[in-house]
């Protein structure tokens, strides 16, 4: 018997079985090599004539032939199906890049809000408590207090509206620190985070701004302390890395005061238009807490000392968004407020 | 303050470069805001010689000259009366900047100029200029101005940013003190003997009335000046540090202040009537006029410099027209003072008077100065002006000027200031600003010097000797803050919950400013009537009566209106700020409410590609709130309707209080259509107010207690009822709810159909009810009977009828 023939049909059903469609023409083929009148059965057919060692060697050789054949179209047969299920899916077709339908408005926060969030979130992470005080403020609480007599100069600073005779919409957030002294006694960490208002408009100015006043009063509290605890909130506002510099300055209610700049957010410290220059950004004043102070709410400056420091929320959000116009704040126009 | 490098020279030795000396200034608390190199201010500004003049062909006033730059020969139009052939002068090339201006090539009437020949005023060292700058010097053609004519015009301009407590720094001779105490180099001496002192004088006579107001008057009388220009030196650096000069007399008063701090004044000795000068306390209703030609009521908190007859000048403010030195002024009587600081600042900032002078007075000039000024200008004035000053200074002191020392504990500055710095580098630093210390074992004596009249305390030597080490020393140390009850807790929590769902719910967060115009007001037809009730400002911005807002719906519509504007329509706003009241007629007790305010406007949801728009209307208003109430305190809202008139921006149907636990907490609506008509919007708005403490009050009694969920099913049911359109919802739920036993665990409306079929006044509605036990399964019937039971009681209670 012919092996040969056998290895020739073996490459022809390959051939054939991988060409298959559909499951009609399968169930043909497998008729035509393995129904009862098919190939195989016909091979195996001529067996009975031949010499007892040319049966084994034949028949097996049909039999793997056989089983090469069963696999083939079984494994055939899984492909034909896989292939009918994707045609049928491509079908049935959605356009995936359709804008998705989930009905939900998200609104957005002001960013001198998120700012004062953050802010806040990092002084009391540090440990401080927010306290807030009233926006009509006496003369006192805004400027006697805090050791600004009427005739200082350092009222010139701060251009005032009045609503009566002896009261104003507070300049700065510093009264709070009094009214906090006079109700409570150190230990205290506190920010006060609120509105305050002065006579000034342009792009740099706005009659109202949000400041946050912060102050500490212990037992040997120092300058040390001061630099401590603004470097540890710039760091963590900006970044590790950002560059810090205190540098003398004046505040009537503070002595010793400075100023605290930031290596410029823009060049790196390299010198722009935004920082004139100078590689730095002014962004609070701070200082060791008046003793006048002190006096006022009845604190023993021997036993005690404290510093404060004040900020201003737009200038920082400015640096923060690169926005060079103070007024966009308030126009609160959507497209603005949307890409916060 | 402006200061310039050379003339900081004249005062002591500087090594370092500007840019160096700029950033120790700032380090030591005189922040530089700026640094200029003057020279480039004056560029393409350059020496020509004029070769030729010709008339212009087009015009009798005009010439064209040649004028040669060395390199080349430039047509250049000039109109000056004084041009002449073979001088040199001073022309600006096209590139250059006087004063502002931009020289370009230009065409003069048909005829091309190169460039502009200048005079002294185009240059700004002059108010008037009869003629363009001339010189016969030989000079080298095409070079700059400020390396020929003009050389103190190359030079650095410093500008520093003073703090009020530093008067002493208002000066060349002061910044350089600063300068001489970073550096250690000495200060030069200002004159070689200080002058002779006189308590009378010959030639006049100076009474002080009131030495609180004037502790120090001194005068010198300078006889037969000559009134011109001043030398170029003095012009440029006046010019340079911003003021105009003048003549040689008023220009010397001004070099001294800028050189020395003391402002001066010089009168003309001639108009003063009897000799005799007078310092006084104007009388109520004085009048005088001064120099700027206005008449100037005064009263009696008002200093004034006076002869026998007449107020010659407002103290330390300005001087009087009647006193002023003038082109016929022969003899000069030069004044100079220390006044009461609080007083000058007084008048000044009443009349509206800011001057250099009064600017330094306020902040405390340097007593012990006022004599030396008064001798320098006096020589000045013989050496620029030809005058002969009189010997000496007279000085009436009757107040004299007390040393004040100060109690310093070298310990306590180490602990103030977290520093560990040697006794040693204390006293150094101490002396080098020219403190006199006397060291004891624990506590220093530190005598102020005269210029300093910002020390008064212990702290502020801590401060003197910390900006000396320019705060680097100082250690970077955190407190410890210990672990306490935090009184904001509550607040804060809710704080933020309120703000996440307000955002979460679509709103963005805008803030306005707290005052509006009484007129925006009206425009929403807010009720003023109690004047007294409202915070107006007195000095607002603009002229219109401004006032602390009641409400913030005005302000949110004006931030509406904008919004339509630039065409953004749908939006839902919202804002967390106050409301201002006054509690009392005496203007010393009042209220700020806090309040969340919202506006909506447009389409709830926009067209889609699945869906149609929606429009915001009164009922996604009011879902919004209800939802939002829900959200922070677990509880239902009610509403009630708004009283006739009692907010009249409201639309009178579609508005209505929200109540929570049966007490008013706000309001919402449409805009009355009468307000609308006042306003430019382009979409339909609605607005609403909510109370935030009476939010706050319920969100804090908020009670979560858990109840246990059923493991059976639940099964619905609807019930249909047809019924007076003039019954409300509320009425129907509030019986259903009182009526629905233990079995209805949620009750829902879920259709609401007016229509012809009905009849009128008619509506039918359709509650779902949602039936559960908790013990077991509910049987088919029993749920179908309690559903008739309930049903029926409806069609009874409200004499409604089922559909047909
Ligand atoms: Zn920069």
């Amino acid at each position: 018997m012919d092996l040969e023939e056998l290895e020739s049909l073996r490459k022809q059903a390959k051939e054939r079985i991988e060409k298959i469609n559909n499951e009609r023409e399968w169930i043909d083929t497998k008729a035509y090599y393995l129904g009862k009148k098919g190939i195989i059965p016909s091979l195996l057919s001529k067996l009975p004539k031949l010499t007892q060692e040319e049966k084994k060697i034949y028949g097996q050789s049909v039999n793997t032939l056989k089983v090469f054949i069963e696999e083939l179209l079984e494994q055939q047969l899984k492909t034909i199906k896989e292939r009918e299920i994707e045609k049928k899916l491509s079908q049935t077709t959605i356009d995936i890049t359709l804008p998705g339908k989930f009905e939900i408005r998200s609104g957005t926060v002001h960013p001198i809000s998120q700012v004062i969030d953050e802010i806040i979130d990092i002084f009391t992470g540090m440990g401080f408590e927010v306290a807030e005080g009233p926006e009509l403020e006496s003369d006192y609480y805004n400027f006697e207090a805090l050791n600004i007599p009427e005739e200082h100069p350092a009222r010139e600073m701060q251009d005032t509206f009045y609503i009566s005779d002896g009261f104003l919409l507070r300049t700065h957030t510093s009264p709070v620190q009094i009214r906090v002294m006079e109700k409570r006694e150190p230990p205290l960490h506190v920010i006060c985070p609120g509105k305050v208002y002065r006579r000034d408009s342009d792009i740099t100015h706005s009659p109202m701004f949000h400041q946050v006043e912060g102050f500490v009063v212990d037992r040997d509290i120092h300058f040390g302390h001061l630099k401590g605890v603004l470097t540890e909130f710039l760091r963590r506002l900006y970044g590790e890395n950002i560059g810090v510099r205190f540098r003398p300055s004046y505040f009537p209610f503070t002595e010793p005061s400075a100023e605290v700049d930031i290596q410029c957010v823009v060049c790196n410290g390299k010198g722009c238009r935004v920082c004139k220059n100078s590689g730095w950004l002014e962004v609070l004043g701070c200082g060791m807490i008046h003793p006048y102070l002190f006096s006022v709410v009845g604190y023993d400056k021997e036993i005690y000392s404290g510093f404060a420091f004040g900020l201003g929320v737009e200038r920082l959000t400015m640096l923060k968004y690169a926005i060079d116009d103070i007024r966009l704040f308030y126009e609160n126009n959507l497209s603005f407020l949307e890409q916060f | 303050m402006k200061v310039l490098f050379n003339w900081l020279k004249d005062f002591i030795d500087i090594e370092e470069n500007p840019s160096k000396i700029a950033e120790n200034l700032t380090m030591v608390g005189l922040e530089i805001e700026q640094v200029i190199f003057t020279k480039e201010l004056f560029k393409n500004i350059v020496i020509g010689k004029i070769v030729k003049v010709e008339k212009h062909p087009s015009s009798d006033k005009l010439k064209v000259c040649d004028v040669s730059i060395g390199s080349e020969i430039l047509k250049i139009v000039c109109g000056a009366p004084n041009v002449e052939e073979g001088k040199n002068a001073v022309l600006a090339l096209p590139g250059a900047e006087l004063q502002g201006n931009k020289i370009e090539k230009v065409n003069i009437r048909g005829v091309e100029s190169n460039g502009m020949l200048c005079s002294e005023k185009d240059l700004g060292l002059a108010i008037y200029s009869e003629g363009i700058i001339l010189s016969n010097e030989n000079l080298k053609l095409g070079k700059p101005v400020y390396q020929e004519l003009y050389r103190d015009l190359d030079d650095v301009l410093l500008e520093i940013n003073i703090t009020p407590n530093r008067g002493d720094c208002l000066s060349h001779l002061g910044i350089a003190r600063e300068i001489s105490a970073i550096t250690g180099k000495k200060l030069k001496k200002i004159l070689s003997k200080p002058p002779k002192l006189f308590q009378q004088a010959k030639d006049f006579e100076i009474i002080i009335e009131d030495p609180k107001l004037c502790s120090r008057y001194t005068g010198k009388l300078v006889r037969n000046i000559e009134i011109k220009p001043s030398p170029n030196f003095i012009k440029v650096r006046l010019s340079l540090c911003g003021m105009r000069p003048i003549n040689n007399i008023v220009d010397i008063t001004n070099y001294v202040m800028l050189g020395y701090g003391q402002p001066l004044h010089a009168f003309d000795y001639d108009l003063i009537t009897d000799k005799t000068i007078i310092v006084r306390r104007a009388r109520n209703d004085e009048k005088t006029i001064t120099l700027d030609g206005k008449e100037r009521i005064l009263n009696d908190r008002d200093l004034v410099i006076a002869d026998p007859e007449k107020i010659i000048a407002l103290a330390g403010v300005m001087g009087g027209a009647n006193s002023e030195v003038n082109s016929n002024t022969k003899n000069i009587l030069i004044e100079s003072a220390y006044f009461d600081p609080p007083t000058i600042r007084k008048t000044a900032k009443k009349l509206n008077l800011g001057s250099e002078a009064s600017y330094r007075f306020e902040r405390g000039v340097d007593i012990g100065n006022v004599p030396i000024a008064c001798e320098i200008a006096g020589q000045m004035m013989e050496e620029f002006a030809n005058g002969q000053a009189i010997c000496g200074v007279y000085d009436n002191y009757p107040l004299p000027y007390e040393d004040r020392i100060i109690k310093f504990r070298p310990n306590r500055c180490n602990g103030y200031l977290g520093t560990k710095l040697t006794l040693d580098e204390m006293e150094k630093r101490l002396v080098s600003l020219q403190f006199e210390v006397t060291k004891k074992r624990f506590e220093w004596d530190v005598k102020t010097p005269t210029f300093r009249n910002d020390i008064s305390i212990e702290e502020d030597i801590f401060e003197e000797i910390a900006r000396m080490g320019f705060y680097q020393e100082i250690t970077t140390q955190l407190p410890n803050i210990p672990m306490k009850s935090r009184e904001d807790i509550s607040e804060r929590k809710f704080e933020r919950i309120l703000l996440d769902a307000l955002v979460d719910f679509g709103g963005n967060e805008i803030i306005t400013y707290s005052f509006v115009r009484e007129k925006e007001l009206e425009k929403i037809r807010y009720d003023l009537t109690n004047k007294e009730n409202f915070v107006y400002i007195q000095n607002p911005l603009s002229d219109d009566k401004t006032l602390m807002r009641p409400t913030l719906i005005a302000s949110h519509l004006i931030v509406a209106e904008a919004n339509h504007l630039r065409m953004n329509y749908d939006f839902i706003f919202f804002e967390r700020g106050k409301c201002y009241f006054k509690l009392n007629d005496n203007g010393n007790e009042y209220k700020e409410r806090k309040v969340i305010g919202l506006v909506f406007s447009g389409l709830l949801r926009s067209k889609e590609w699945y869906g149609q728009e929606e429009k915001i209307d009164f009922f996604s208003v009011k879902g919004f709130l209800e939802k939002l109430c829900e959200r922070i305190c677990k509880k239902k809202t009610t509403v009630q309707k708004i009283e006739q008139g009692s907010l009249p921006f409201l639309h009178p149907i579609e508005s209505a209080y929200i109540l929570l636990e049966d007490k008013k907490i706000g309001f919402f609506g449409r805009i009355h259509p009468d307000v609308l008509e006042k306003w430019d919007f382009k979409r339909e708005l609605f607005v609403a107010e909510i109370d935030y403490n009476l939010l706050r009050k319920v969100f804090e009694k908020k009670e979560n207690i858990y109840y246990s969920i059923s493991k059976f099913p639940w099964v619905d049911r609807d019930i249909t009822i047809i019924i007076d359109d003039k019954v409300s919802y509320d009425e129907v739920m509030k019986v259903l709810l009182k009526n629905s036993g233990n079995l209805v665990k949620q009750i829902k409306l879920v259709d609401l159909y007016k229509g012809e079929k009905l009849g009128e006044n008619k509506k039918s509605l359709t509650f779902k009810l949602l039936y559960q036990h908790k013990d077991r399964t509910l049987s088919d019937d029993e749920v179908n009977e309690e559903n008739s039971r309930i049903a029926k009681l409806l069609i009874e209670h409200f004499k409604a009828e089922f559909p047909k």
